[in-house]
């Protein structure tokens, strides 16, 4: 068994070595914000405004533009940071084409002050249903919390604004919540205490994928390990919890993603994070991500079949060149030879893809082979 | 007003329908402009049988002999009409001097000898005038103790479905529920509605209705039957939909010098009905008319090629619509109310966007007030709620609500500034139908054409305040005259700048090789007489 672990065990330790050299604390970003501050922050807002109103002007409200590539910088070891000259939008509380979206922002700063003045929480769709007229979506209330965030310079768990759970989590994890609970997995909550032997979490792009390595009993055949996913694109909290547990157990991360424009691109979310979330970046990026499958090369080396390969879409032309012109993109030489490889061949791979080769390839074969031989980049 | 005169001015619209249809096939159109005269002259004799003269002269009209009128008339018009001479030579003389040569004269006696006569005469001349803007209309009435005129003539118009439609604000400014102390808009902004087909019930179509339209405003006779459909548009519930309420209608009264309509519609001022402080309205409110004009347009093409025979039946055709206009409208009330309602919407576009906006204001005004408040109210900060406090000068965060309330109105209110004038962009068109390729249904009366393009130079960006019309109650020979020469003036400063374009036209061609400066002289000569042109019809 320990041979089946003994390149996990050789990167582990390369890390740490990394870690210690580049003086990453344990707690590599931003830690929460007192509830205090977060009240003062608050306030100070509303005080300009009243400030603004004694001078008979209007008053704004100024939020950092986050859907902008132009507004990002790319640090090799944090991933993507907000720039500090980002461009902003002004929302006018005179204009009849922004007042709603100032009274929102206030509407949310309300219940944001409440919820930490009383130290309890509500997740975005309890803020929603405050008052859905003025809201509109619940799209309009997740960017709204995430422009106050950003505004405020707080991160989004300090506003006490919880996202409904998405993502899984199993394995040879264990941890405490807040209420004393211990909590052993096989949940979403906030997390502390957090005890686990595992020799390395594996994050997956799909749920099927994720469901089918729970039916194969992976966690068991590969004890101790943590296989989570964000089912797609990863919500904060699930990015939040892979980042929580590398700056806990220091052990590797590896990436099992479909061999298509959407599975890299989720991963480099990851690791390198989001244009919208840029603004807490360093708090939810895991650059020591290691990409483990299914790689494009892996299509012709395993022999999957033909008529398994998916041909590419206009869509997936379009995904792969942006991914290029990503400022990431010429620091891994090894993902970036598997992207060329893809888009020559201009076909792309579910993971499902490796079934047929054999039944139960994937958790039998593929997946123990890969790290037996240290078959990463 | 009598029917003989209103026969015998139709007779002259069909006469110049056809003759411009013709000139239209051959490119040939009409400028259109020119005068129309109504002379009525009481008789100085015991029977008092006033005599009535209608003259036309200038581009507009068809010329005709005279012996070709009498024909026409006799052949057309009802036996009870008495075609006689005219009794006031000098007045067709001093018209013709002015209008140039005359081209249709018919005078006739009337048996209607009433006072209210010459009031509906005019009011009838006034809204011929409307629908033929490029025409001078003047009516005069002689007796034997005094004499006055009244000239009808638009300076703005709008060329629609062949017509010039007169744009002038001020002929419409007196109105039942006008209220003097708001000031009005003087502009007309016209917007264009939609084509409707419609179709003639079974009974209207027994009555005959065929050939072309004359250009002749429909009237109400005296004892018509009341529009009902018309009066029944204030009842329709759509009016909420434009951000209208409680719509009443009156019958129209015709104001001194005014235009009257068939019906009247006002609306209550909805902010009337708000809780004080509610409103955003700006302080000086303008008053706002809208003036809907319903245009029918009625062809039979197997009627229309029979040239010798239409011109009676067009006048009977007409008296039968007039007669069955509302059969007609109730017959399609719901494709009428629908192409209205859009074409009202069009027409409050800005209105209805400005409510939607101070809407949204008001809506948002409230949470923003709100969230405010209540944060300051629930902080425990004292330095905080004491800047507040201080800020907005107030003892206590329950003495916040008001000024802050004012305060965020005032702002609110500094973006909504009312102006007394519009802008000097153009009327938007609207809705654009397929008219050009539309073949006119059988049956079908078109109550709107979309006007493209075309003659849109007619409209002028401003409207004049000054009244369009109307010397009044003149009395003396001296005043007359000056209605003449004030016509005469007008129209020599036109006719005198055409004359020395034409001669600047002789001159060019007699001598083929001029200079370059004397050309550019010559265009710049040019440009300034057609800016004194211009000028003339603006006074």
């Amino acid at each position: 068994m320990s041979e089946q672990f003994s390149e996990v065990d050789k990167l582990r330790a390369a890390l740490f070595q990394s870690i210690q050299a580049h003086s990453e604390t344990s707690t590599g970003h931003s830690g929460d914000i007192a509830r205090i501050d977060v009240l003062t922050r608050i306030e100070n807002v509303i005080l300009k405004i009243i400030q603004s109103l004694s001078r008979e002007e209007a008053p704004v409200l100024v939020l950092k533009n986050r859907s902008s590539w132009s507004n990002v910088r790319f640090d090799q070891s944090l991933g993507l940071l907000m720039s500090s000259d980002a461009t902003i939008t002004t929302v006018r509380s005179d204009c009849p084409s922004s007042v709603t979206k100032f009274a929102q922002v206030l509407k949310c700063l309300l219940s944001i002050y409440r919820l930490v003045q009383s130290d309890s929480y509500a997740t975005k769709r309890d803020i929603y249903y405050n008052d859905p007229q003025l809201f509109g979506s619940q799209k309009s209330v997740d960017s709204i919390v995430d422009d106050i965030s950003c505004m405020l310079k707080v991160p989004r768990r300090s506003l006490h604004v919880l996202a409904t759970s998405k993502g899984f989590i199993s394995g040879d994890l264990c941890y405490l919540e807040e209420d004393g609970t211990r909590v052993d997995c096989n949940s979403s909550s906030t997390h502390e205490d957090i005890v686990s032997s595992a020799k390395f979490v594996l994050i997956i792009e799909k749920d099927a994928t994720f469901q089918r390595l729970m039916d194969d009993e992976f966690c068991t055949q590969l004890y101790p390990c943590i296989i989570m996913t964000g089912k797609g694109v990863p919500d904060v909290n699930s990015r939040l919890m892979v980042r929580k547990l590398w700056d806990t157990l220091h052990i590797p991360v590896f990436a099992l993603v479909d061999a298509d424009p959407h599975g890299i691109e989720i991963m480099c979310i990851y690791k390198y994070g989001s244009v919208s979330m840029a603004f807490e970046g360093a708090s939810l990026t895991i650059p020591s991500i290691k990409w483990l499958g299914l790689w494009p090369s892996d299509i012709e080396r395993f022999g999957v079949a033909r008529d398994a390969l998916i041909p590419f879409t206009q869509a997936d032309e379009k995904k792969m060149n942006s991914l290029r012109k990503r400022p990431y993109s010429s620091c891994q030489p090894a993902w970036e030879s598997e992207m060329e490889l893809m888009m020559r061949r201009k076909c792309k791979a579910e993971i499902q893809s490796l079934e047929s080769i054999a039944p139960q390839f994937l958790t039998r074969a593929y997946l123990p082979n890969k790290l037996r031989y240290g078959d990463w980049i | 007003m009598t029917s003989k005169l209103q026969q015998v001015i139709r007779l002259l619209m069909v006469l110049t329908r056809n003759d411009y249809t013709e000139s239209k096939r051959s490119s040939a159109r009409p400028d259109g402009r020119g005068g129309l005269l109504v002379l009525r002259v009481h008789s100085m004799q015991a029977v008092r049988r006033p005599t009535y003269t209608v003259a036309a002269a200038g581009p507009w009209c068809f010329r005709m002999s005279e012996e070709h009128v009498q024909n026409e008339a006799t052949a057309r018009l009802s036996s009870s009409i008495y075609f006689c001479d005219c009794p006031c030579e000098e007045d067709l003389q001093m018209f013709s001097n002015i209008f140039g040569p005359l081209h249709f004269v018919c005078s006739f006696q009337d048996d209607q000898d009433k006072q209210e006569t010459e009031a509906a005469t005019a009011t009838f001349l006034q809204r011929l005038s409307l629908v033929n803007a490029k025409v001078t209309i003047v009516f005069k009435v002689r007796d034997k103790e005094h004499s006055h005129s009244q000239v009808f003539r638009a300076k703005n118009r709008l060329s629609l479905m062949d017509h010039a439609i007169s744009m002038d604000s001020t002929i419409f400014s007196q109105t039942p529920f006008t209220m003097a102390c708001l000031p009005t808009c003087t502009r007309m902004h016209p917007v264009l509605g939609e084509r409707v087909a419609l179709l003639l019930p079974s009974e209207v179509m027994e009555a005959g209705l065929c050939g072309d339209p004359s250009g002749v405003p429909l009237k109400r006779g005296e004892g018509a039957t009341q529009l009902s459909f018309l009066h029944s548009l204030a009842d329709s519930p759509a009016w909420a939909e434009l951000g209208q309420a409680r719509v009443r209608h009156a019958e129209s009264q015709s104001g001194q010098g005014s235009v009257s309509c068939e019906v009247e519609f006002s609306v209550d001022d909805e902010d009337d009905t708000q809780p004080q402080g509610r409103r955003v309205e700006p302080e000086h409110t303008v008053q706002q008319t809208v003036m809907l004009f319903l245009l029918f347009e009625y062809r039979d093409p197997f009627h229309s090629q029979l040239s010798d025979v239409i011109g009676t039946v067009q006048i009977r055709s007409e008296e039968t619509l007039e007669r069955c206009l509302d059969k007609v409208l109730w017959y399609n009330d719901d494709k009428v109310r629908s192409a209205l309602q859009s074409l009202l919407k069009s027409a409050l576009r800005g209105f209805l966007k400005r409510n939607k906006s101070q809407e949204r204001l008001q809506s948002a005004m409230s949470v923003i007030l709100s969230s405010v408040k209540s944060i300051v109210s629930s902080s425990s900060s004292v330095d905080f709620r004491t800047a507040c406090l201080t800020t907005m000068k107030v003892q206590s965060s329950y003495d916040l609500s008001f000024p802050l309330h004012q305060k965020l109105q005032r702002v609110i209110n500094g973006r909504f500034v009312s102006r007394s004038r519009c802008t000097s962009e153009k009327a938007s068109e609207t809705i654009m139908s397929e008219w050009n390729s539309h073949e006119e249904p059988e049956n079908g009366l078109p109550s709107k054409r979309t006007h493209e393009e075309e003659e849109e130079e007619e409209e002028t960006p401003s409207c004049s305040k000054r009244q369009c019309s109307e010397f009044t109650a003149g009395d003396s020979y001296a005043f007359e005259s000056n209605i003449w020469e004030t016509l005469d003036n007008q129209m020599q400063w036109s006719q005198g700048s055409q004359r020395e374009l034409v001669d600047m036209g002789l001159a060019e061609s007699s001598t083929p090789s001029l200079s370059n400066t004397e050309l550019k002289k010559q265009q710049v000569d040019r440009e300034w007489l057609q800016e004194i042109e211009n000028l003339s019809e603006w006074d």
